[in-house]
């Protein structure tokens, strides 16, 4: 029984240690954003904010401040081609993972599976190279060109997840009634996996709405420069700017992540875990 | 030839898998093998983003001014097993224990499991917004709290001396990559049965224990290969040293992923930026194999 208690009790305690590691620092980011600076730049912080001001989201977003709209709208346009693109090829890639065995599955699979492994910097100097030559710099198809590689390879595991998940007599079934192949898999199978479907392009969104390093190297003006950048911008000159007006930004660059997050959750979660666990 | 007629025989028969997947097999072709044996034949050139925009071969050149002439580098190569085994571990063993507690039963667990990926998903720029300030050395929120403890008797300026600096960044790197371990964990600890449990219960054993005898031994396959694939991920992690500290104090926090990005886009040298990703990339590889291989064992067991 004693220990019973003590079992309970550390694992309460270790939560909550846990949870205030992992909230306090985010809490505290929300809270400075809606401080005016008076009471940012104080020698004892407080969590408390004596006078809710809206001021560092009109700077945030305004044209006499940091006037983020234009690289929200970038964001948006890149985040969102990639999430389409990615779901279309994911779509057809991943069907064809699920339901056919060829020649060269294995090692398509095994290279789906290692791509994670090869993002970032050692393939930058080609990429940079690559958008030079076609003349794709500083434009957003350059982004999601690049960006794909990023979400292509997850979001073919994911799909072909979901396609496992449908017995196959329903596409026997469908061929049988006279469906052509193509037929079956567009009007029967696709619209069962939707939801998924959705959840896989969200994912996409995400990925590509949180690069910072590839925009940072492909990207040179407000033509093409995604919130990342704008952010980025905000911290370079940190010095001079206004800390309440930054961290209101940063609250305004993660809302969406979040929100999409918290209604992909599930989905996202067991096709990651699965795609990462079990080949 | 009989062997052409074979590949065209075999093409005609999977054509429909083959359709499907071929515009997502050119991409990858195009966008993630092409580069990394591009990178490769860059780093043996003298590309350089102002003075010579069309590669020309070199010979070993670039490696071996890395390697002799370059008085950083040894240090980069000590940093980056600081940073990677360093942050990895961390991750670990915060990862490992709140995918424990995450498995018991407790009140609102779904919700604790979603709090806790918030990090995760925050993009890097919004981490280096949050852990700057809280690393600030007159604002920050590390040295009030450190000061009133009484552990700290001056300010620090966190992300500036030389001897807080690594602390300081493995502290922010845990925050933002133990969800992930955890997420992983959670997943493996989900697939233990739960009789082998009732069956310790009989035979007596009981918390602690029951983790140290049952727990860990049948997660481990799952920890190895999750501690694997974070390795490599932290090798390659440019972003989350370059919002906090773009590889300073001078080299201090420098790594071979940020050196990449210093060589290439800060002294305009992409040859020589590109022999540091290919010696990177090698260390990647032969982390790969094991990593193929433990696949192919895990397949076999069940």
């Amino acid at each position: 029984m004693k220990t019973r208690l003590t079992q309970r009790g550390l694992l309460y305690g270790g939560l909550t240690l846990v949870m205030l590691f992992t909230l306090a620092p985010y809490a505290w980011l929300v809270v400075s954003s809606f401080k005016p600076s008076t009471e940012i730049f104080t020698r004892t912080p407080t969590w408390l904010i004596r006078e809710f001001t809206w001021k560092n989201y009109v700077w945030a977003l305004g044209p006499s401040g940091a006037d983020l709209g234009v690289y929200f709208w970038n964001t948006v346009l890149a985040a969102g081609a990639t999430a389409l693109i990615s779901a279309a090829l994911a779509a057809t890639g991943g069907y064809a993972m699920a339901r056919y065995v060829f020649p060269g599955r294995r090692v398509l699979a095994l290279s789906l599976l290692l791509s994670p492994m090869f993002q970032g910097p050692p393939v930058m100097i080609p990429y940079y190279r690559i958008l030079s030559a076609l003349g794709l710099l500083n434009t957003i198809p350059g982004l999601v060109l690049v960006y794909m590689s990023l979400t292509l390879p997850i979001c073919i595991w994911l799909m072909a997840g979901f396609f496992r998940g449908l017995p196959r007599e329903l596409e026997e079934a469908a061929l049988v009634d006279g469906c052509s192949p193509v037929g079956a898999f567009a009007r029967i199978l696709l619209p069962l996996t939707l939801p998924g479907l959705a959840a896989t392009s969200l994912y996409a969104f995400v990925v590509a709405w949180n690069d910072y390093q590839y925009a940072l190297i492909l990207t040179s003006s407000t033509r093409a420069k995604t919130i990342q950048m704008g952010l980025s911008e905000l911290l370079t000159f940190l010095g001079q700017t206004n800390w309440g007006g930054v961290m209101a930004s940063g609250v305004l660059a993660t809302l969406p992540v979040v929100l999409i997050f918290m209604v992909i959750q599930r989905v996202l979660v067991q096709g990651i875990t699965a795609g990462a666990l079990k080949s | 030839m009989p062997s052409l007629a074979r590949l065209r025989r075999r093409l005609v028969e999977h054509r429909t898998p083959y359709l499907l997947l071929l515009p997502s097999v050119a991409y990858l072709l195009s966008f993630t093998i092409y580069p990394i044996l591009n990178v490769f034949y860059l780093s043996v050139t003298d590309l350089h983003l102002v003075k010579s925009l069309v590669p020309h071969f070199i010979g070993f050149g670039n490696y071996r001014d890395l390697i002799w002439n370059d008085p950083d580098f040894r240090r980069i190569l000590g940093n980056t097993f600081i940073w990677t085994f360093g942050s990895t571990t961390l991750q670990f063993v915060l990862g490992l224990t709140t995918s424990l507690i995450l498995n018991a039963r407790l009140p609102w667990r779904g919700f604790w499991r979603g709090v806790m990926l918030v990090p995760w998903v925050t993009p890097i720029i919004v981490v280096g917004i949050i852990w700057r300030w809280i690393y600030d050395g007159s604002y920050g929120l590390l040295n009030y709290y450190l000061t009133v403890v009484g552990l700290l008797n001056r300010y620090v300026v966190w992300l500036g001396e030389d001897a807080m600096v690594w602390p300081a960044l493995l502290l922010a790197s845990l925050w933002k990559g133990y969800p992930y371990m955890c997420l992983m964990l959670l997943a493996g600890l989900q697939t233990i049965p739960e009789e082998i449990y009732e069956a310790a219960d009989v035979d007596g054993a009981s918390g602690f224990w029951r983790i140290w005898y049952i727990t860990l031994p049948l997660l481990r396959p799952v920890a190895t290969i999750v501690t694997l694939v974070a390795l490599v991920l932290t090798w390659n992690n440019f972003q989350m040293i370059w919002v906090l500290t773009e590889g300073g104090p001078a080299y201090a926090t420098s790594v071979l992923a940020t050196y990449v990005f210093t060589k290439g886009f800060v002294f305009f040298q992409l040859g020589s930026g590109s022999a540091v990703a290919a010696l990177s990339i090698l260390v990647v590889l032969v982390l790969c194999v094991i990593y193929g291989r433990m696949l192919r064992v895990e397949e076999r067991e069940p």
